[in-house]
Order: C-alpha cells, then sequence, then structure tokens
C-alpha cells in the first residue's frame, strides 16, 4: 500500500506556528473516511448521533454512556482486538472523540491524529513544536484528558498551556491562544466543553507560584479570543471573607483540572474546583481559624460545584462540598446530570464524587444539598447532616506540622480522575474506587530553592485496616434508592474510567492491564482480555460502517496510577509502550 | 538433620526468588520516576570530570560553582559544569531525575532536610550552612518579640523556617499569635514587605543577600533578631543518584577536605554569601 502525501502545511505558515501537521491515505483510490465528514453543529452537540462520542463523557449530562446494543450480554465474550495503534510513550490519560467514524486522539506530548475508526489507518496527524522544557519536563501534564470538537475544528489544550483549534478534516492549525504562562506553573491536563457557542476551560498548577489561583475562561469558537475569566478563588468582597484574612497573594489552588457538563435547559455549565493548596492547612495559612469577626476559612471556591452562565462566565450559584480541605481531597471531579424522584418528588439533580468516595448529589437549579452515600472506607468525614449536607469532620484526622496522623482516602482518592458513569438503562452510578489510607507527616517545601513540589508531605500510603488485601473496586449504585446494587473487589486497582452500554455491560480495566465487561445488573466479570500496559483512560464506545467498536488507551505515567500500584508492588509494567486497543464483534 | 540434596536445591531457590522479589517490590515502592526514553541516557564514561549540575534560579548558584569546581580541583578531574537552563519557575523532585540521567551526575543547593528526599536519590555532606532571617522596613523593631501581636508577618510558603514560625506562632494563646500570610516565593515575600502589606518577612538568608544587591528597596531592609523564635541554621549539600555511592564516598572526602582547608570560607567570603562552614559534619 502505498502512502501518499496529500497535503502539508505551507512553509511559511509552518514556520510562523512553529507546528507541523501532515494528512495520509492509506490507499489514494480508497475514499477517504474524512471526506464525508460533517460538521458539529450545537444541535448535533445536545443530540449526539448513537454512533459518535463527541464530548468528553459523551453527552453534556456527563453519563460516559454508550447507547449502542450491538455487543451485548450475550455475545460480549466474543470480543475480540480490531486494531492497534501505538502511542506517544507516557501518561496516556485520554479520551477518543469520534465524529462519522473517525477517531481524534490526543497522544502524550501534544501529537493529535485522525484515525479511521474502523481499520485503523492514519488520515491526519498533527505534532506540536513544544518548548524544549516543556518536553524535557513531560509528566503528568504532557496528557490531556479529553478535547472537544465544534463545527469543523477540533479545540485541544496543550501542554505549554495555551488552547489551538485544528481543522477536524486535515489538522491544520486554524488558531493558537495562550491564556497563561507555562513558565509560571500554569498547566492545562484536561480539555475544554463547548456550550452554548463557547469554549469553557479550567486552569490548573496553580500552585505556590501563582497567587490568587486558579481560573476558568470561555474563548470565541472562531478565533480563540478571550471572552471571560472567572476565578476559582473568591476575591475580597465575595462572598465574605472566606480565606481566613489571608491577602489575595496568599491564597493558592482551587485547581479547576478536569471538563464540565452542561444543562441546555438552564443554560448553565457546571465545573468542580480542586483544593487550597498547599494541601496542609498550617501551611497555607487556612488553620488556626481566625477569630476575626466576618472572617471564615472555608477557602470558596474550593471543592465546591461551579454553576457558570458559560455566555458570560458570570457566578449563577455554588455549593461547597468540603470547607478548608487539608487532605488533597478534591471535589472536581464529572458533574452527571440525571433527572430522578428524590423524597417522592423529580428533582433535577447533580451527582458527584469527590476523593473521599462519598457520592453527593444537589439540586442543580439552586444547589440545595439532597443526600449523600458512602462507599469505600474513609475516616475524614465523622458525620453528614442529613438535611443539609454540613460535614463535621474528625479532628484526628487534621494534618499538622510534627505530627504523623492517618487519613483515609490517601491523597489519591478513594476514587481519582478515572470518571464515574451513569447508565439510563439501570439508573445506576458505576464507580470505579480504591481502598487505602496514608499516614501523612507535614514536610518542608523546599529542599531546593526552585524543587518545591512533591514536598508538601509525606503520604506514607497503607491499607486500610483488616484489609484482605484488595485495593480496586467497582461499586453499581442504583439512583432512585442509593442502594447498593452490586460491589466488585479485587486485588489490582481499578485505574480507568467506566463505560456502560445499552448492551447491559459496563467495560472498565486496571492496573494489573486487563480491561473487563462487567454485567451492569450483577457485576459478574463477562469478558476480560489482558493488554500491554495499565488501562488509565477513558474507554469509548461509537460505530464506524455499522459495527460497535469499544476503544480504550493503555499506557503508564499518569501519578494518581503509579501511587495506587505503590500498594500492589507485585503487579509491574513496563514504562513506555502506550496503545490505543479497539475492540469489536468478529465477522461471523 | 540431614537437607535432601533436591529438597535443599528447592530451597535455595525459595529463598533466592524471595530475595529477588523483596529487591523488586523496594525499587517500586521508592517511586522512583519513570520516563518511557530512560534508556537513551546512559551512564556518562568521565574518569576524567566531574559532571555537576547548577542552577541558575537558586540565589546561591554562583558559588554553588565555585564550590563544583573546587571539589573537582581536589578530585583532580575536571569540572563539568552543567547550567540549568530550565525556565519554569517551581519544579517537582520528580524532575530532578532527568537532570540526573542527562546532564550531571551530581545536583548542587539542596537542603540537608530529614525525610524530604525520597529513596532514590542521596545527599552528599553540606558544603556549607546558613539559614532563614526576618527581614523588615528601617522602622521596624530590631527583635520580632517586639513586633506587637496581630501584626502581619509575611513568610516563604512552607519553608522549613516557616515551619518553626508556624509552630511557635499557633503554640501561642490566640490573642498573642502574629498574623502569617505566606507568600510564594522569597521575591513576593520581601515584595510585602516593601509595599507595606507585612511588618516583616522570613526569607531565605541568600535570597535575601541576592536581592538587595540589584534591588534598592530590597537593599533598604534591614535584618531583624528572631527573639523569642530559634531559627536553627541550615545546612547545605548536593544530590546524587542513590547508587552513585561511589561518587558520593568521594565528594563527601572532598567537601571534607576544602571545608578543612579554608576553600569554603573563602568562597562564601569572595561571593558574599551570608553563611559558614559547616560548623559539625
Amino acid at each position: 500500500m502505498q502512502r501518499r502525501y496529500l497535503l502539508a502545511a505551507s512553509a511559511a505558515v509552518s514556520l510562523l506556528l512553529s507546528t507541523s501537521s501532515h494528512v495520509f491515505s492509506q490507499d489514494s483510490q480508497e475514499k477517504n473516511r474524512l471526506d464525508s465528514f460533517t460538521p458539529v453543529t450545537d444541535d448535533v452537540l445536545l443530540n449526539p448521533p448513537d454512533g459518535d462520542w463527541l464530548h468528553w463523557r459523551r453527552t453534556y449530562d456527563g453519563w460516559g454512556y454508550s447507547p449502542l446494543d450491538q455487543i451485548n450480554k450475550q455475545n460480549v465474550k466474543d470480543l475480540s482486538v480490531a486494531w492497534t495503534w501505538s502511542l506517544t510513550p507516557g501518561a496516556t490519560e485520554t479520551t477518543p472523540i469520534v465524529r462519522d467514524g473517525v477517531l481524534y486522539i490526543h497522544n502524550n506530548l501534544d501529537k493529535i491524529q485522525a484515525l479511521d475508526g474502523a481499520t485503523g489507518d492514519l488520515l491526519w496527524e498533527y505534532t506540536r513544536d513544544l518548548p524544549e522544557a516543556v518536553v524535557e519536563a513531560g509528566g503528568n501534564t504532557a496528557t490531556k484528558r479529553n478535547m472537544a470538537i465544534y463545527q469543523d475544528k477540533l479545540i485541544v489544550a496543550t501542554s505549554d498551556t495555551h488552547i489551538i483549534a485544528l481543522d477536524a478534516k486535515t489538522g491544520q492549525l486554524v488558531w493558537d491562544v495562550q491564556p497563561a504562562d507555562w513558565n509560571k506553573g500554569w498547566r492545562y491536563s484536561s480539555g475544554p466543553v463547548v456550550a452554548d457557542g463557547v469554549i469553557i476551560q479550567g486552569m490548573t498548577g496553580c500552585g505556590n507560584a501563582q497567587p490568587g489561583g486558579c481560573f476558568v475562561t470561555g474563548h470565541d469558537p472562531e478565533t480563540g479570543k478571550e471572552l471571560w475569566r472567572f476565578h476559582s478563588i473568591a476575591r475580597d468582597g465575595e462572598e465574605g471573607n472566606s480565606w481566613n484574612g489571608l491577602p489575595l497573594e496568599s491564597r493558592f489552588g482551587a485547581s479547576v483540572w478536569i471538563a464540565g457538563t452542561y444543562d441546555p435547559e438552564t443554560k448553565t455549565v457546571f465545573t468542580g474546583v480542586g483544593q487550597p493548596y498547599p494541601w496542609i492547612a498550617e501551611m497555607s495559612g487556612l488553620l488556626p481559624a481566625s477569630s476575626e469577626p466576618g472572617v471564615t476559612n472555608e477557602a470558596l471556591y474550593s471543592d465546591s460545584t461551579l454553576a457558570l452562565d458559560p455566555k458570560t462566565g458570570d457566578l449563577k450559584w455554588y455549593h461547597q462540598y468540603l470547607k478548608n480541605d487539608t487532605w488533597d481531597l478534591d471535589y472536581v471531579y464529572e458533574r452527571i446530570l440525571v433527572d430522578l424522584p428524590f423524597r417522592g418528588s423529580d428533582r433535577k439533580q447533580l451527582i458527584t464524587t469527590g476523593k473521599l468516595g462519598i457520592i453527593e448529589s444537589i439540586d442543580r437549579e439552586n444547589g440545595d444539598w439532597l443526600w449523600a452515600k458512602e462507599t469505600v472506607p474513609q475516616n475524614v468525614v465523622a458525620s453528614i447532616d442529613p438535611e443539609t449536607g454540613e460535614k463535621t469532620i474528625n479532628e484526628e484526622a487534621i494534618p499538622h506540622i510534627g505530627q504523623t496522623t492517618l487519613n483515609c482516602p490517601a491523597d489519591p482518592g478513594g476514587r481519582g480522575w478515572p470518571a464515574t458513569a451513569y447508565s439510563p438503562r439501570t439508573q445506576t452510578l458505576y464507580l470505579p474506587l480504591a481502598e487505602y489510607c496514608s499516614n501523612t507527616t507535614p514536610q518542608p517545601l523546599d529542599p531546593g530553592q526552585v524543587y518545591t513540589g512533591g514536598g508538601r508531605a509525606t503520604f506514607a500510603r497503607i491499607p486500610v485496616e483488616g484489609s484482605d488485601g484488595n485495593i480496586g473496586r467497582v461499586d453499581a449504585i442504583k439512583l432512585t434508592d442509593q442502594s447498593t446494587l452490586w460491589s466488585h473487589r479485587q486485588r489490582a486497582p481499578m485505574t480507568s474510567a467506566l463505560l456502560p452500554t445499552a448492551g447491559g455491560v459496563v467495560f472498565g480495566g486496571d492496573w494489573n492491564r486487563y480491561f473487563y465487561a462487567f454485567d451492569d445488573e450483577t457485576g459478574e466479570v463477562l469478558w476480560k482480555i489482558r493488554t500491554n500496559n495499565a488501562i488509565n483512560s477513558f474507554p469509548v464506545s461509537y460505530e464506524a460502517d455499522g459495527k460497535q467498536y469499544v476503544a480504550v488507551a493503555v499506557g503508564n505515567g499518569s501519578s494518581q496510577a503509579r501511587s495506587l500500584a505503590t500498594l500492589t508492588p507485585e503487579l509491574r509494567n513496563p514504562a513506555a509502550g502506550s496503545a490505543l486497543w479497539v475492540f469489536a464483534l468478529p465477522e461471523n | 538433620m540431614a537437607v535432601p540434596r533436591a529438597a535443599g536445591r528447592r530451597l535455595i531457590l525459595c529463598v533466592l526468588a524471595i530475595l529477588v522479589g523483596n529487591r523488586l517490590a523496594l525499587s517500586q515502592s521508592g517511586l522512583r520516576p519513570e520516563l518511557p526514553d530512560e534508556e537513551k541516557f546512559g551512564r556518562p564514561a568521565d574518569e576524567f570530570a566531574l559532571s555537576y549540575c547548577v542552577d541558575p534560579r537558586d540565589p546561591g548558584w554562583e558559588m554553588d560553582n565555585a564550590i563544583g569546581q573546587a571539589i573537582a580541583d581536589r578530585l583532580l578531574l575536571e569540572a563539568r559544569p552543567h547550567i540549568v537552563a530550565d525556565t519554569s519557575q517551581r519544579a517537582e523532585i520528580d524532575d530532578l531525575y532527568r537532570h540526573l540521567l542527562a546532564d550531571c551526575r551530581i545536583y548542587f543547593g539542596f537542603k540537608l532536610i530529614p525525610g524530604a528526599y525520597p529513596d532514590w536519590l542521596t545527599v552528599t555532606r553540606p558544603y556549607y550552612e546558613t539559614g532563614y532571617v526576618f527581614v523588615g522596613p528601617a522602622s521596624a523593631p530590631s527583635r520580632l518579640a517586639d513586633i506587637p501581636a496581630h501584626e502581619p508577618i509575611g513568610s516563604t510558603l512552607g519553608s522549613s523556617g516557616d515551619f518553626r514560625l508556624v509552630q511557635y506562632n499557633n503554640s501561642l494563646p490566640a490573642d498573642r499569635r502574629w498574623k502569617r500570610f505566606p507568600f510564594g516565593s522569597d521575591a513576593s515575600a520581601m515584595e510585602a514587605v516593601v509595599d507595606g502589606t507585612v511588618t516583616a518577612a522570613l526569607v531565605w538568608a541568600p535570597a535575601f543577600a541576592q536581592s538587595r544587591k540589584s534591588d534598592s528597596a530590597i537593599g533598604a531592609l534591614k535584618v531583624i533578631a528572631s527573639e523569642p523564635l530559634n531559627i536553627p541554621a541550615m545546612q547545605v549539600g548536593a544530590v546524587l543518584l542513590s547508587e552513585d555511592t561511589f561518587l558520593r564516598s568521594n565528594v563527601d572526602k572532598a567537601i571534607e577536605a576544602i571545608v578543612a582547608d579554608g576553600t569554603v570560607e573563602k568562597i562564601l567570603k569572595d561571593q558574599g554569601m551570608p553563611g559558614t562552614p559547616p560548623r559539625s559534619q
């Protein structure tokens, strides 16, 4: 098969933009799947075709559910490898986007590829010419958990903290904007959501080099122009003084490192916010609590849901789940929107699960707290008021300088960034979980004048008391009554997001390189396959030429997965070997 | 009791398996960084050179460079400094791994803080000691003790000196505490003193010494005695990969020699750095 170079950026443009993009056709006589690409309009984003995967969690409501049912409980045992594709080595926490059978994948260090979803043929490839310092730094933020697609553009948050638009048909760079300076510590680890015609992107890396904390920006999809900026750390006078009397220059953190979800009915974007930095409250100045009248140490808007107007960035309301988080127990993850009855009346619920592994529901029209459900063992929250959701904190779990304290779960979380998912078929939430604790000892930040990260505390991760050795877990929780439908426990930590489908199966993977299909009603393992590395990404399902596929990226390098793996030292994975695995049923 | 030969072989194999298994377990539990391209670096064949890193983002980097030169001279090696060109204002300890594979075998300018380093790093003996100082405007009291309670005191966030300040301040009754405002860097803490946000700030002494040379507003600040707070001196050394035990041993001997013969004291004086040779080694 002859590879023919069809199109490249003009030399001048390539030099000017310092990027490279190449379009390939595996066979020039063959119709290129990109020829039938159709623009992704607002209406398409609101109602994606069943065979496409257009949002991070497929639909605006954040379910992560595929309505495809060709692969089902009866035939999933026959699932086999359709094709594989090697990816740039390194952390691979990615979510493919699929449109009209074309699969778009982000590789570590910002190589973006368009692949034929049926054959795995490369259609185009874009390689960002990153600054040397960014490439050498590598690490966790060289991967991106999602991209977005809108009209004819693929929207990507890059590892040098730009936002770019690529032509979805050619991979050519359309525009490039820089909301913040990588050298100052700003980072993107996830991509945007496009809501009501606006690109909405959260910022992370807001540690001790970024006074005033993180922010969310809104951008024009035609040009990338910044339309608004909302700061995720409350300014003076905004919602009182919740930062213990600290000046703005002494407030750090509140990273927005996971993409938001969107309610088109109320035109509201919901985004999560992480914890204050550094994590230990005695270091951040949030403890001891000030006795000044009108001053609190809640540290708004850390560990909250923000309800934002996508057109203006105006805050409609917020709900804070954990005040003054001193454990790195983010409430930043996916917001799942479901309409289900609660206490006898229909409620528009917003459900999220923080690192504590406590599932919490609020009313997405006003932020009122509705209910909570605990999953993994935890000792941080002593009790939750069943009417208000107010948490009473276990004082013994609060870290102090000069002491070692026990907190469960450990800092990477009873659940981490691998997303939970909701199936309307079973009205059930599926969660990838981990059972473990940490002996936490605060440590100075300054072993080197520059090398200050990682020294916030020594987190000696240990199994929970009385553990049977099982660290990994998948829970299925009925959202109609918050009962546990089933719980699958195993030695290997679960390190991927979950993917329930209309076929009645839930896909997910672990650190031990296994990719599973669970029965969505019983948790029975219906099928599994061992891959070449940790399953540490977001599986998706799509359709090409009338056939259902399941795709998942594997790779090593995620700090969250590596932290979990310290508890299972006998399970070893290669450093390199990132790949995309795609599965389908045999032809017959 | 005699053990049959075949059973003995099985026993030996079991013991070996356990030993190998434990070694693997130990090496992973240290969370050594994994670089997907780490096999391409190799180890330098520098029997006649000492490759070391110094970092211009560190206010003590020129002194570190002179120390590296002196250590190389003492070891009869060619000094091969690598001036780190990274531009990021902050980095993780894990970021040292690539430098220690790709650029140098020893990286100068690290405080000897117990428990601050992962298993895959080791530290040399100290080549000098310095510390943290409170700085304030000319009008400030001469002792920390004379700054009234509830006044704002700045501090470079999470430093070893800051830990002392936090522990002391928190041990006081609430109505006798200062307000502690943490800042992300020595520069921003000193800036907060200059603009009056805080009455005084606790910063790394070498950072103050360097900044006052180039910034007249900082140059006008004075050092305030830390009484009643006791902030011990901080020893500074270098880091290497933990497997470089032979090199570390030789560097330690060289440091001992250049301290003993007055080389370190002379470098400190020449560089105008606040500090002394280590008093105990």
